[in-house]
């Protein structure tokens, strides 16, 4: 029992940093229809610029909020300088730019801070631990769920109730109409890498905080991964994005935590393996009705 | 008279894309060093990489990013295939007794290695080759971290994460000129070829392909296995070059240097994978001379880390901007010519020796004129 | 109201429409008819600002539209509704008639524009909260008409409106375009139907291969020998017997 705790547990954490990021790249792929491969690289720019400003002696507070806004500040610089001029060119083009970015900002963030992995040092509350059901949990694992549960409500309000909400819905479903009754793309568009940084910092800052240690290329797997749990869940599904993160999360902590001896360190492959077969059967993903509604 | 372009010479074709680069070839190999003779030897690998992915990206129009992966594949079939059975129980004693003893020479082991591994790239891509775009692009992705992770504990066979090394260093120069010939003679052809033509036709526009008669799933499935396969051939002569191999050397930084040649040279073109494997081969060898700081104008640079990816990064994204098409856009010209008979026939003939100087005396005279004040 | 000058618009290379010059007047109905492929969308497009001109003017109440946003025509007041019922088909019918809107910050004025859509079309309230996808095609185009309304522009472009309708919905359609004209909306509508769309304007313009070939009231057009022939030929007969 204990032990099935503690597995579901560790799922539950990784998942709902998964699901953050896939929540990131499904509102960005149905606002603009291109995948942003850089996105994951927010994720480094906010542990990153966490790091430097906790070293730079900010109180802990402080320093969270404004690597936030650093990595919000990138995550708009990126779409204005990089993928606004390609936005009608080809997918070809858009997969090979984003990346472009996704290379450079690595090697300069690799540059700056050298490849060597770093550790972040959490004030001492977040990993004060308690056990349920015989598994230990810490701080910042509740945490972890918690913020991705409220930022996920957070979003879904915004979509639903506000102006911008409804007018990135409108562009998600017919671009040219909402042309027609005078949304600004622009806008949108900016509005969505500012959730989707917003989303990846905390992201980046709780990954990094469970796991103490990163590196400059922390964010490429886990971006490719979050985006698969996205495409696993249906692209433009924001149910879709969280269910697929936590799908993933379960299927990565279970085959390595139950599979026979010898086996278990198969547990990427396998998981890819399943992902690959529920997108053979269900292309479109298990909620793929490109639909940001809850149905 | 019937103008021809000057470059469409065969005496100047012959001179600029088979001499020339003869020479220096010919050069490196007696008189320089082994460094800048392995460096050589690198680019005819990565032309072939960088070719094979071209078919796939450029010129059939699936986006895929896993050739790290079959590059992988062929590095370790061949590795295993032509290490020595001592050598093998040594390092990777778990292996079944007649993969150790099976020992196979050199080019046979670079065949078998490209086929079993086209096979294999058969299976994923009739699963996987019905996603597109961006979609495929990511499942592709996908595919090289399975790859890796296989390879990273099937450690029976492949000796996990920690790689196998002992190689005979087979990839000498001659060997890679060849194969990197054979390899470009053969996707040269299979462009060419009505299957080539269809697979144009089919990134121009899929309905109208399909209008034609042009089973889609046949050509892209086909297009992904030959492109493997040379992937995989690539990786072999890598894998006999560098003489030792590990999971982690074709990972995500291997995809994107392929990606890297591949546009940068020009993607819709095979001829693109000479400009793009150049770049990409001999900038990083002179940019690691710079990665430990140097003094410019005075100023001193201090030792930057990773130099090379944040220029070879900053010069891809430059050339989206600018040349979205690649060095060569989708002309042909460089591999045209070398394969094509009219290049050397033409050197039969008087005219074109004629047209030659007459080039020349034209250029001269114009460049004469030019000095002159009205 | 609306002035068009020696309008020219590439289109994939092609000429899609050769220097046209046309006028639309205050309250009024002005039809642009003409075959598939005579130009009339691309000039829609062009005056909506979803497509570039080659080069000509579109003067709108004295300005200059030519390079002008799609937001900054609706907001000038000038609205588009394309062909074949461009509704947000995921969001709720009260949700794409909020978006018409989005420019009008004023919600009490968006809510008075929306009653008076529900007035027109009962129906669109009964069917608030169902999404616009679930509709009919008749009330897809009623919503697509009526979240035009709700931008409060005074220009409608109407493209096609009757396009792939059942003969007793275009009528309520072409009644509703009248309506809403007087009402005190302007409308420019390109219609294949030319005999409906003849009957309710008050001035037409053919189109044929990117040129105007011809233009005057809806009367006189209709009565030209040619346009007749070719473009009324068959259909006369059971559409005149609709409508007497």
């Amino acid at each position: 029992m204990g032990f099935f705790v503690a597995q579901l547990i560790s799922a539950i954490k990784l998942g709902s940093i998964y699901a953050l990021v896939a929540i990131g790249y499904s509102i960005v792929y149905s606002i603009m229809g291109m995948i942003n491969f850089a996105h994951g690289e927010l994720l480094m720019i906010a542990t990153f610029a966490l790091w430097s400003l906790l070293n730079a002696g900010l109180s802990f507070g402080l320093a969270v909020i404004l690597s936030i806004l650093i990595t919000v500040l990138f995550g708009v610089l990126i779409e204005r300088v990089a993928y606004r001029p390609i936005r009608k060119a080809g997918e070809s083009t858009q997969i090979i730019t984003s990346l472009a970015v996704s290379i450079f900002l690595e090697a300069v963030c690799q540059a700056i801070f050298n490849s060597s992995s770093k550790a972040l040092i959490i004030p001492e509350f977040f990993s004060r631990t308690f056990k349920i059901y015989g598994a230990t949990v810490s701080v910042i694992d509740v945490v972890t769920f918690a913020s991705t549960v409220i930022l996920t409500i957070v979003v879904v309000l915004i979509l639903q109730k506000t102006r911008i909400g409804k007018a990135m819905r409108a562009v998600s479903d017919n671009p040219e109409a909402s042309d027609l009754v005078g949304i600004d793309k622009n806008k949108v568009i900016t509005v969505a890498f500012i959730i989707g940084s917003v989303l990846a910092a905390f992201a980046g800052i709780l990954y990094s905080g469970k796991y103490t240690s990163f590196s400059n290329d922390m964010g490429f797997m886990l971006g490719v991964k979050a985006f698969i749990a996205a495409v696993l869940g249906g692209l433009g599904s924001l149910t879709g994005a969280v269910a697929g993160g936590y799908i993933m999360a379960v299927l990565e902590v279970f085959f390595s935590g139950y599979l026979p001896q010898g086996t278990a360190s198969f547990q990427t492959t396998f998981t890819f393996l399943v992902l690959i077969l529920v997108l053979l059967v269900r292309p479109n993903g298990l909620f793929g009705s490109n639909n940001w509604k809850r149905s | 008279m019937k103008t021809q372009r000057f470059t469409d010479n065969s005496l100047f074709r012959f001179l600029m894309v088979i001499l020339v680069p003869l020479a220096i070839i010919l050069l490196v190999h007696f008189k320089a060093g082994n460094y800048y003779e392995s460096i050589l030897i690198l680019f005819f690998i990565n032309l072939i990489l960088a070719a094979s992915l071209n078919l796939t990206n450029g010129i059939t129009g699936i986006f895929s990013l896993g050739q790290a992966g079959f590059m992988a594949l062929g590095a370790y079939i061949g590795s295993i295939l032509t290490l020595s059975e001592s050598t093998k129980d040594t390092m990777v004693s778990k292996m079944p007794q007649w993969l150790k003893q099976f020992q196979l020479p050199f080019w046979a082991a670079l065949i078998v290695a490209a086929c079993v591994t086209m096979i294999i790239a058969g299976i994923i891509g009739f699963a996987i080759l019905r996603a597109k775009g961006h979609y495929l692009a990511v499942i592709t992705l996908g595919m090289v971290i399975v790859i890796k992770s296989v390879l990273d504990n099937a450690s029976s066979l492949t000796n996990g994460s920690r790689g196998i090394s002992g190689m005979t260093k087979y990839s000498t120069l001659p060997v890679v000129i060849i194969t990197a010939l054979i390899s470009l003679f053969i996707l040269y052809r299979f462009r060419t070829s009505a299957y080539g033509r269809s697979m144009i036709a089919l990134r121009e526009d899929e309905d109208a392909a399909a209008s034609l008669g042009i089973n889609h799933r046949t050509i892209r499935l086909m297009s992904f296995m030959i492109s493997a396969f040379f992937a995989a051939v690539g990786g072999c002569l890598w894998a006999h070059l560098q003489r030792t191999i590990a999971p982690s050397l074709f990972y995500f930084d291997e995809t994107f240097t392929i990606l890297e040649m591949s546009v940068l040279g020009g993607m819709a073109s095979l001829s693109g994978a000479i400009p793009g494997a150049a770049v990409l081969t001999f900038l990083p060898q002179l940019l690691a001379n710079f990665s430990t700081g140097f003094t410019i104008f005075g100023i001193h640079v201090p030792q930057i880390n990773g130099l090379t990816n944040i220029v070879t990064s900053v010069l891809f994204i430059i050339m989206i901007i600018f040349r979205k098409e690649g060095i060569t856009g989708s002309s042909e010209y460089l591999v045209g010519t070398l394969f094509s008979s009219s290049t050397y026939t033409g050197l039969f003939r008087k005219q074109t020796y004629l047209d030659f100087a007459h080039a020349f005396t034209r250029k001269n005279r114009s460049e004469k004129n030019k000095g002159e004040p009205q | 109201m609306l002035k068009v000058t020696n309008l020219s618009i590439s289109y994939k290379k092609i000429n899609a429409v050769r220097n046209i010059s046309f006028e639309v007047r205050e309250g009024e109905i002005v039809s642009l008819i003409g075959s598939n492929g005579a130009g009339k969308t691309s000039t829609m497009r062009t005056i909506s600002g979803l497509i570039k001109a080659k080069s000509g003017s579109i003067l709108y109440e004295g300005k200059e539209l030519i390079g002008a946003s799609p937001a900054q025509i609706v907001s000038a007041g000038i609205v588009h509704v394309p062909e074949g019922r461009q509704v947000f088909s995921k969001l709720s019918v009260g949700e794409n008639l909020e978006l018409g809107g989005y420019l009008t910050r004023n919600k009490k004025i968006r809510q008075e524009r929306m009653d008076y859509v529900f007035d027109l079309f009962p129906i669109l309230k009964e069917r608030i909260h169902q999404k616009a996808g679930s509709l009919s095609g008749g009330e897809q185009q009623m919503l697509a008409i009526g979240r035009a309304r709700v931008t409060g522009s005074r220009l409608l472009l109407l493209d096609e409106p009757s396009l792939g309708l059942a003969p007793i919905i275009v009528e309520q359609v072409f009644e509703v375009i009248q309506t809403l004209r007087n009402n005190g909306m302007t409308i420019l509508l390109v219609e294949q139907n030319a005999w409906d769309a003849l009957q309710i304007c008050d001035r037409a313009y053919i189109m044929e291969s990117g040129e105007i070939v011809l233009s005057g009231t809806g009367q006189e057009v209709a009565e030209n020998e040619d346009i007749r022939r070719i473009y009324l030929g068959g259909k006369e007969t059971w559409v005149s017997s609709l409508h007497n």
